[in-house]
């Protein structure tokens, strides 16, 4: 397992802060999950209807990573920051990708991507750190180019995220897919990819 | 796989995260990005019964949670997540293995948890019934005990 | 983990022209195309249970074809 020193910015202070990338999430981030995670979602949807909950807000993170566990192909990242779990990402390298001018290409492929609930506007103003998104999405790329893969990158986008995949990060819309239930898909090519580590 | 970026990369681009709320990946039910149609209503109605009589059975029996799952040979998280939320869709092979432990025939309680297409005449109206009456899931009081019995005998008559 | 083994690899001339186009079309190194494969076999091999199938659908016909499986 690497560590690798990333930066959030403080929700309140807007200063950044050191944090922690872990490319292998483990016991102890998923204990975090369990621990912090679970709780602060519950509490959030207590008494709302089914449109007001976030809608990863029933995933169960230890059984995602445990439909994992061995197989090479798939990667668990974690983010940490103060101690407590502030991400966690799950992708796999063994997909292809649909955009026509890199059809049949692997790619990273984002299985899930979440932040922590006191991180979301919609649960917590001002949230308790901003950026766990775009360190995911590096992370996603730079995975990308460690596997030969030039940095491409597919993920179906939680509805609420799509405007920020698109307009934001520069990812290509591709449609919604009909076989992940109604959600957007979008890629990245390697020049969208090498634009995004830049970034000036 | 290292992340190597010096700190003004963070600092010129987690502003554009602005107030979005980040994510990706498939929802665990179609429920939660499909349009309310009258079927997934009707789908919760009857999960929201199956978890509750999954818990009424075990609490009638003394059982925790954990009890129920070891002598399911099923996972404690899959029963907790029977029992309370109805968003999510039960693995097929928990309801089996749960159907076993009740000595009742699986197949109405796959109808009742939404994994197979509701066939059984009246299924759907008594378990609505037995969960308006159980709502609390406390002490098994009397009113409880009584939708329940009468629940399980209403199941019992169903066969395959 | 990290610590890396060699292994040597005797391809008949169809395998290495096979390998190599597909090198070609992924954009990977030989060494990379082989290492995919590793993955996907793996995969593949942890999801397919007996009664499950792999299929093939055509998004828009809605055809599915049966992947012929190992």
């Amino acid at each position: 397992m690497t560590e690798s020193k990333i930066y959030l910015r403080d929700g309140r202070t807007k200063a950044l802060v050191e944090a922690s990338l872990f490319d292998e999430a483990t016991s102890d981030h998923l204990a975090l999950w369990d621990r912090d995670w679970v709780p602060a979602m519950q509490a959030f949807c207590a008494g709302k209807s089914l449109s007001e909950k976030p809608e990863d807000s029933h995933w169960d993170w230890r059984r995602k990573s445990r439909a994992a566990t061995g197989l090479l192909g798939y990667h668990t990242l974690a983010i940490v920051c103060a101690d407590d779990l502030q991400g966690l990402m799950m992708a796999n390298d063994i997909s292809s990708a649909r955009l026509p001018q890199q059809f049949g290409k692997p790619l990273i492929y984002v299985d899930f991507l979440a932040t922590a609930p006191w991180n979301r506007p919609q649960i917590q103003d001002p949230p308790r750190y901003r950026g766990v998104g775009q360190v995911f999405l590096l992370a996603a790329i730079e995975l990308s180019m460690s596997v030969g893969f030039k940095g491409r990158v597919g993920l179906h986008s939680l509805p609420d995220a799509e405007a920020f995949y698109e307009n934001k990060c520069g990812f290509t819309r591709l449609g919604s897919d009909s076989s992940h239930q109604g959600l957007i898909y979008f890629e990245i090519t390697d020049k969208q990819a090498d634009a995004f580590r830049q970034r000036n | 796989m290292k992340l190597d970026y010096l700190k003004e990369w963070f600092e010129r681009n987690i502003e554009r995260e602005g107030t979005f709320e980040i994510g990706a990946g498939i929802p665990p039910t179609p429920s939660a990005v499909a349009p309310v149609s009258s079927q997934n209503v009707e789908l919760l109605d009857t999960r929201i019964a199956f978890g509750q009589f999954v818990a009424l059975w075990r609490r009638n029996k003394g059982w925790n949670a954990e009890r129920l799952a070891s002598a399911a040979g099923i996972d404690p998280e899959e029963v907790l997540q029977i029992e309370y939320d109805p968003h999510a869709l039960p693995e097929p092979d928990a309801v089996y293995k749960l159907a076993k432990v009740f000595e009742l025939s699986p197949r109405p309680l796959l109808e009742l948890a939404g994994l197979v297409v509701g066939r059984t005449p009246h299924l759907r109206e008594e378990a609505i019934r037995f969960a308006a009456r159980s709502e609390s899931i406390k002490a098994l009081t009397e009113t409880e005990r009584q939708a329940f019995e009468a629940f399980v005998a209403t199941l019992a008559e169903l066969k395959d | 983990m990290n610590a890396k083994k060699t292994m040597t690899l005797n391809l008949t001339d169809q395998e290495m022209r096979v390998l190599e186009e597909l090198a070609q079309k992924k954009e990977l190194t030989k060494t990379g195309v082989m290492k995919l494969a590793l993955r996907l076999l793996q995969t593949l091999d942890a999801r397919i249970e007996p009664g499950k199938k792999l299929f093939i659908e055509d998004e828009i016909g809605k055809e599915k074809s049966e992947l012929v499986i190992l």
